[in-house]
């Protein structure tokens, strides 16, 4: 009975160990499978080439760069990693290799766009959509010939095969750019109307109208206000510098104020936050003073630097404002976020304000706030006004024909991209 | 010469640099880039004039013990404060950058945040229905201020769909606002900027011209 027993248990313990060896060797060979698959996925393989590849000119500079683009390689799909990077190389005529850039592989590339596309495949941009890469080489040196060639990095930096571009590329100057033909011939149109009205005005000066600008008006008014009140009147070039066209109108008005506060030797304060604007501050309203026959009563500490830093600037025209009282408060130039609190400032005062600019975004704060406001192009057209001059009037006359011409250009515009006729919206493009 | 100097200056780089955004030619690009480097440098250099004046006004005041001679004082003590700290750099941890970190930019920052009651006070003026036009831009505001609120599309949802449904449609408060905001707004704001363009070619071209001497003080 116990040798029975023992054979069974010998049985029963030599089965289970073959059935667990068995099960045990077909799990060994599915992972062995398995590994072999994953093993197949990491061998280092060597991926395939990029596609065609072109290099050309950049069109339209000075000569200092070449604009390479290639296909990308048939391994560098969507969400795969197979291609880590595409290395660039430059070779010049005497043979001389560099490695330019390890561009992004294309899926990465697509990736970061669609990132910044918030998900919008739309406005990737239609090279990437067809798989084609760019590089935009900027250490070129004009006239020389390279040979631009790439390879395509593999995530175990293996590298693919080099493709070449065929023959060499060389960067060259060009004379006239192209995408900007259209807006020189409106340039061009426009000097045709400035010589026109100034032909004109020449044979016929009494006849030259221009409408009445209410804010420009005014400033001979609180002018006058001021010389009554016995205050100052305070002129605010705004904040921009003197590369800024708004801040030239303005320095171009201040000519006129100061000569008209020197006839009424009116005291004239203008702070500055820019020391070159006030460095030709100094000398318009010098002239101004000269012009008008007073030249003594020019003080240069009146045409002061205050600060660069925007609100400190906005706090010292504010303590001006409150401390020396001025009766006429002249806001003209280029403004930002301080606009409203030199314009609310100077209203808490109790001086009439006029303002102009042309930063869209500040003139309704001027409007609420000034008793004058000069919108956009009013601001260019004051000194003009303030000249009277005959010759400076017709440039007026010669942008509101041309303001006709541009308004029936939007209008044929509109009615040509209505019936989707796309070419004469390209037209006018700029680059 | 004295005047004619400088105008012949004027109209030469004005046309030159006019030229040179149509020109893309190395020959035109790299004395214009030159000329902007001038130009750079100028700028730069006139600090100094700056902090001259900024001494030569305030100094005096300050020692004649003249009227606000305190505030001067203040700007006068701050300005070489700055200066003096620069001495040991401007790196994170200096004490100009803990100055400026601590007393300058919270400063500017409160400056900027009066802003918010400026903008109270000069609405509450500029909101009086005091004519037509005043009227339609109060409640042109009104719409946009409300239509940005969820308070504004809760009160007027119920009216705004009620109306729009009467007309077949279900606008809501936002649609309104995103309609005045995007057509009759941007229409005037395109209209105010196209005006500008115009008048900064026609003053850059006055000048230019030497139409416009003003800035030089000749006629």
């Amino acid at each position: 009975m116990k040798r029975i027993f023992f054979i069974s248990f010998l049985l029963l313990w030599l089965g289970t160990f073959c059935f667990c060896q068995e099960v045990a060797v077909e799990t060994v060979a599915d992972v062995a499978v398995g590994m072999e698959i994953v093993e197949e996925d990491l061998s280092p393989a060597i991926p395939a080439p990029p596609g065609k590849i072109e290099a050309f000119d950049s069109p339209d500079d000075s000569g200092n760069s070449v604009e390479l683009i290639f296909e990308k390689s048939k391994d560098d799909l969507k969400d795969s990693k197979v291609i880590k990077a595409y290395r660039i190389f430059r070779t010049d005529e005497k043979g001389n290799r560099v490695t330019l850039k390890d561009l992004k592989s294309w899926s990465e590339t697509y990736g970061d766009e669609l990132l910044k596309a918030v998900g919008n495949e739309k406005l990737i941009p239609s090279d990437l959509k067809d798989g084609k890469l760019h590089y935009s080489d900027f250490e070129v040196t004009r006239g020389t010939p390279y040979r631009y060639s790439v390879v395509a990095v593999g995530n175990s930096s293996l590298l693919s095969e080099e493709i070449a571009i065929n023959g060499t590329v060389k960067a060259t100057s060009e004379w006239v750019h192209s995408g900007r033909v259209s807006l020189f011939v409106l340039l061009v149109i426009f000097f045709v109307f400035i010589f026109y009205f100034l032909r004109l005005v020449k044979k016929d000066a009494e006849n030259m109208f221009v409408r009445r600008i209410p804010g420009i008006d005014a400033i001979e008014e609180a002018i006058g206000r001021a010389t009554e009140m016995g205050r100052p009147v305070l002129f605010v070039p705004g904040i921009g510098d003197i590369s800024n066209i708004q801040t030239i109108a303005s320095l171009l008005i201040l000519g006129d104020v100061a000569e008209k506060v020197a006839k009424y030797s009116t005291k004239l304060l203008v702070p500055n936050c820019v020391p070159f604007v006030m460095t030709v501050a100094q000398e318009v309203v010098k002239q101004g003073f000269s012009k008008s026959g007073n030249p003594e009563a020019y003080n240069e500490d009146d045409v002061q630097f205050l600060t660069t830093e925007q609100f400190a600037y906005a706090a010292g025209v504010n303590g001006m404002m409150l401390r020396e009282k001025p009766a006429a408060n002249l806001l003209l130039g280029s403004f930002f976020a301080e606009s409203l609190l030199l314009a609310e400032t100077g209203f808490a005062a109790g001086a009439i304000q006029i303002a102009g600019t042309a930063e869209v975004t500040q003139l309704p704060f001027f409007i609420a706030a000034c008793d004058y406001t000069l919108i956009g192009e009013e601001l260019f057209a004051a000194s003009a006004y303030l000249s009277k001059d005959p010759k400076i009037l017709s440039t007026l006359k010669a942008t509101d024909w041309y303001k006709i011409v541009l308004l029936l250009l939007i209008l044929l515009g509109t009615v040509m991209a209505s019936f989707q006729f796309d070419l004469f919206v390209r037209l006018f493009e700029v680059t | 010469m004295k005047k004619n100097g400088p105008l012949i200056l004027v109209i030469v780089v004005g046309f030159f640099m006019v030229l040179e955004y149509f020109i893309p030619h190395h020959f035109v690009q790299v004395p214009a880039d030159t000329i902007l480097e001038w130009g750079k440098v100028i700028a730069g250099a006139t600090i100094m004039l700056g902090i001259y004046s900024l001494v030569h006004v305030n100094v005096p005041t300050v020692l004649k013990r003249k009227k606000d001679w305190q505030y001067k004082l203040v700007l006068l003590l701050g300005f070489f404060t700055m200066l003096i700290l620069s001495l040991w750099g401007k790196d994170v941890g200096t004490p100009f950058d803990y100055v400026f970190m601590n007393l300058m930019r919270p400063m500017g920052a409160t400056m900027f945040a009066l802003l918010a009651f400026y903008i109270a006070s000069a609405a509450f003026r500029s909101f009086r229905a005091r004519s037509f036009e005043a009227t339609l831009m109060l409640i042109a505001a009104i719409v946009v201020m409300l239509g940005r609120v969820p308070l504004g599309e809760l009160i007027f949802n119920p009216i705004v769909g009620a109306i729009s449904s009467a007309f077949g449609t279900d606008a809501t408060i936002v649609d309104v606002m995103e309609w005045i905001m995007n057509v009759p707004n941007l229409a005037g704001k395109r209209a105010v900027l196209i005006g500008a363009a115009l008048g900064v070619i026609s003053t850059s071209l006055r000048i230019i011209l030497g139409l416009e001497r003003s800035y030089m003080g000749g006629d």
